[in-house]
């Protein structure tokens, strides 16, 4: 079927670099009248064939997204994706190429676009909303609905220059919340507030996406494109890396990235992990009986550790989430925050005993974060799962939906009445399901 | 580096193999290679955007001043003195058969609209930086909505106009029908000049230290401080080509009864304001593909 939401094909945008280029005015007309022609055909911007002083922000990219998807853009900076974001929502012309896309075009490309400061948080709504493509009578009727959302009632009427840069936040990614557009395009503003307001928006995309619309997303948070997305493209220099499941899109990106990284010294190394944190060690193993090294059973437990370099004396926490590999999150451990020894070298140990899933691919992610800001990681790790049936069990994919269940559970009946089949009690944990 | 956006209206009329009961828009982007077109309907489509643009210029402009909109008096009522001392008083510049304050002021009350637009309008996508790289809207409105915030102004220095020519007892005429229409000529002069000033400013910052010669200058090629009959007949053709000219005179003409009638004045000048007009925006247009890649 020859449907789909957004197709680019060979779209490029070229650049030119530097000041070579940059005339002053008194250039232009001084060359307007010496090479009129040359003038001419400059103002009438026909791509320009010498392309030594020019590169490519983006060449070639041939894509395709179907209705729905909620697909991921990974990359290095400079890799090509803002630059894309921003032809798609009609910000930028492309060079070459063209893109084409079904319905209502929205994009969240900042927060607080078109706010100002001198204005109430009620008239910013307003003003925003219009400028971001909602009609006024679209957000008279979701006002209560954007303000119950940023949680910042009482102040409503107050100018947002006297707002927290919190509350700001909130705000403004509320009105663009609340867009509805069949297509948005996202670039790399969820982050804002705190951990909890961070929830919220992420459960807002879920809902955006489950209500049907396309959504297209910039991060550089892999763990968020991971459990979010069905879908990611790794971008390096302007070209797709990889156009896939998001798992195997975030590899892609960490090899694009150690590819980049310049070779450094032992000593620049260990001053920068000193900075920053590393986690050396994110290891799994076995509690209870798993079918092999990394195939457990829905029953089996097991135990993570991780051995990480962060900054001595500071605070830190772990986070370890296990979600399908295409993108649910089923569950989060969150440690306590921990203070790292003065060595600067800190283990920490995580047991779960009971996996409580259903059989099929999970991604296990590691993270180490400071325990003060919410969503700063580190550094992040992750590992792969495949949980197995014990004995004969109907086979099912738990990335696409096989089944109606989300877990595994241990149940055991009892009933005053005569079972038929007394040996089903016996075997209900093994034919798993809830 | 042109992009042509256009809506065609149902699916199946670009790939025919689509469902033909798809009735989606679709949306095509691409480089643009011909003319470009001024995406009428477009502009028409947000015409709310430029509601609220507008609408925040105006709520902000005298936000945090102590006198608030009063300043829309004030400004003019200020020039109005100086001309009067200056040229009135010591020059003995003639003001047809008016007093020279109310001579001057009602030239300055549509000169104060246009000119004041123009500065506003000529800097407001650069100020506006922050929306033209993060979203779309037809750019043409941002100019257009720094023009129209003015008519507030205009509106208070026209009450204060109609209060002066109370305190001379001068009534006005029955030409007064024509001042809406003069004052969508200067409207149309204004966001015609501005459309030009604007999408330069984007790539040529050197328009923010000109304008204010532009606009002095322009001011004295317009009968504001002296009337027209001043200027030799010879060259009233090309005097006539500053619409403003036009604007000026037959709004004296209207209010106050000058027999300035500006006849065929005001032909030239009407014509040269909507060609300046339309060939601005189709200047814009060209240039504002690649706004948000230099501002």
């Amino acid at each position: 079927m020859n449907k789909f939401a957004i197709r680019t094909e060979a779209i490029g945008k070229q650049y030119r670099i530097g000041a070579a280029h940059r005339r002053n005015l008194r250039e232009a007309l001084i060359s307007s009248f010496s090479a009129p022609k040359r003038y001419a055909s400059r103002l009438l911007m026909r791509p320009t064939k010498a392309a030594e002083d020019s590169f490519w922000a983006v060449r070639d990219v041939s894509l395709e997204i179907r209705p729905g998807e909620l697909v991921g853009l990974v990359g290095a900076n400079g890799a090509g994706k803002s630059t894309l974001l921003k032809m798609l929502s009609r910000i930028t012309a492309p060079t070459t190429g063209r893109a084409v896309i079904r319905g209502r075009v929205g994009s969240m490309l900042e927060v607080g676009t078109g706010f100002h400061s001198e204005l109430t948080g009620r008239e910013n709504v307003f003003l925003s909303g219009a400028i971001l493509g909602m009609s006024k009578a679209e957000i008279r009727r979701r006002f209560d609905e954007i303000v119950a959302f940023s949680e910042i009632e009482k102040f409503i009427e107050t100018p947002v220059k006297h707002y927290s840069s919190g509350m700001y936040l909130r705000l403004a990614f509320s009105v663009a919340a609340h867009l509805e557009p069949e297509v948005l395009f996202v670039d790399e503003v969820l982050a804002v507030g705190d951990a909890r307001f961070y929830a919220k928006c992420i459960n807002k995309m879920r809902s955006l996406h489950a209500s049907g619309m396309t959504i297209t997303l910039v991060s550089h948070h892999m763990f968020l494109v991971q459990t979010l997305c069905t879908r990611a493209i790794c971008m390096s220099h302007g070209g797709v890396l990889f156009d896939g499941d998001p798992l195997s899109a975030i590899v892609a990106y960490r090899k694009s990235l150690d590819k980049a990284a310049p070779v450094r010294s032992a000593a620049a190394s260990k001053s920068q992990s000193k900075r920053r944190g590393r986690i050396d060690v994110f290891q799994l193993e076995p509690l209870g009986e798993w079918a092999s090294d990394r195939e457990p059973y829905p029953d089996a437990g097991m135990k993570l550790t991780f051995v990480a370099d962060a900054e001595p004396n500071s605070s830190v926490g772990f986070r370890v989430a296990v979600s399908a590999v295409g993108g649910f999150s089923y569950y989060t451990f969150y440690s306590d925050p921990v203070r790292v020894p003065p060595s600067g070298r800190i283990t920490c140990e995580l047991q779960v005993p009971e996996l409580m899933l259903l059989p099929g691919h999970y991604s296990i992610f590691g993270g180490m974060l400071k325990a003060d800001e919410a969503n700063h990681f580190l550094a992040e790790e992750y590992l792969q799962i495949f949980v197995r049936a014990r004995g004969p069990a109907p086979a099912f994919d738990n990335g696409s939906g096989g089944s109606d269940n989300l877990f595994w559970n241990r149940g055991i009946w009892s009933t005053s009445g005569n079972m038929e089949n007394d040996s089903q009690i016996q075997v209900q944990d093994e034919r798993n399901c809830v | 580096m042109r992009t042509q956006v256009k809506e065609l209206e149902t699916a199946s009329q670009v790939h025919a193999s689509d469902a033909a009961a798809d009735t989606t828009p679709l949306l095509i982007i691409q480089p643009l290679k011909g003319l470009v077109s001024l995406q009428l309907p477009e502009l028409w489509k947000h015409r709310e955007v430029l509601y609220f643009l507008i609408w925040r210029d105006i709520k902000v402009r005298y936000k945090q001043t102590a006198l608030g909109a009063a300043w829309a008096i004030i400004q003019p009522l200020f020039t109005m003195l100086v001309f009067s001392i200056f040229f009135g008083r010591l020059a003995k510049v003639p003001s047809d058969n008016l007093p020279y304050t109310l001579f001057s002021y009602s030239a300055l009350v549509p000169w104060m609209f246009f000119a004041t637009g123009l500065s506003q309008a000529s800097n407001s996508l650069v100020s506006s930086s922050n929306l033209i790289t993060k979203v779309y809207f037809p750019r043409l409105v941002v100019p257009m909505a720094a023009v129209l915030a003015g008519l507030l102004d205009l509106a208070i220095s026209g009450v204060t106009l109609f209060v002066m020519m109370a305190y001379y007892h001068r009534g006005t005429t029955a030409h007064v029908v024509w001042v809406p229409a003069l004052l969508l000529l200067a409207l149309v002069t204004s966001v015609g000049v501005s459309f030009w000033f604007s999408a330069l400013n984007v790539k040529y910052r050197d328009i923010r230290h000109v304008l204010p010669f532009v606009v002095q200058l322009w001011m004295f090629a317009t009968p504001i401080a002296y009337p027209s009959s001043l200027v030799p007949e010879k060259f009233r053709v090309f005097y006539a080509l500053n619409p403003m000219t036009g604007v000026i005179e037959g709004f004296r003409w209207a209010l106050l009864g000058t027999n300035t009638a500006p006849g065929v004045m005001l032909l030239v000048s009407s014509t040269i304001a909507v060609l300046v007009l339309i060939g601005g925006a189709y200047f814009f247009r060209r240039m504002e593909t690649t706004f948000a890649d230099v501002v």
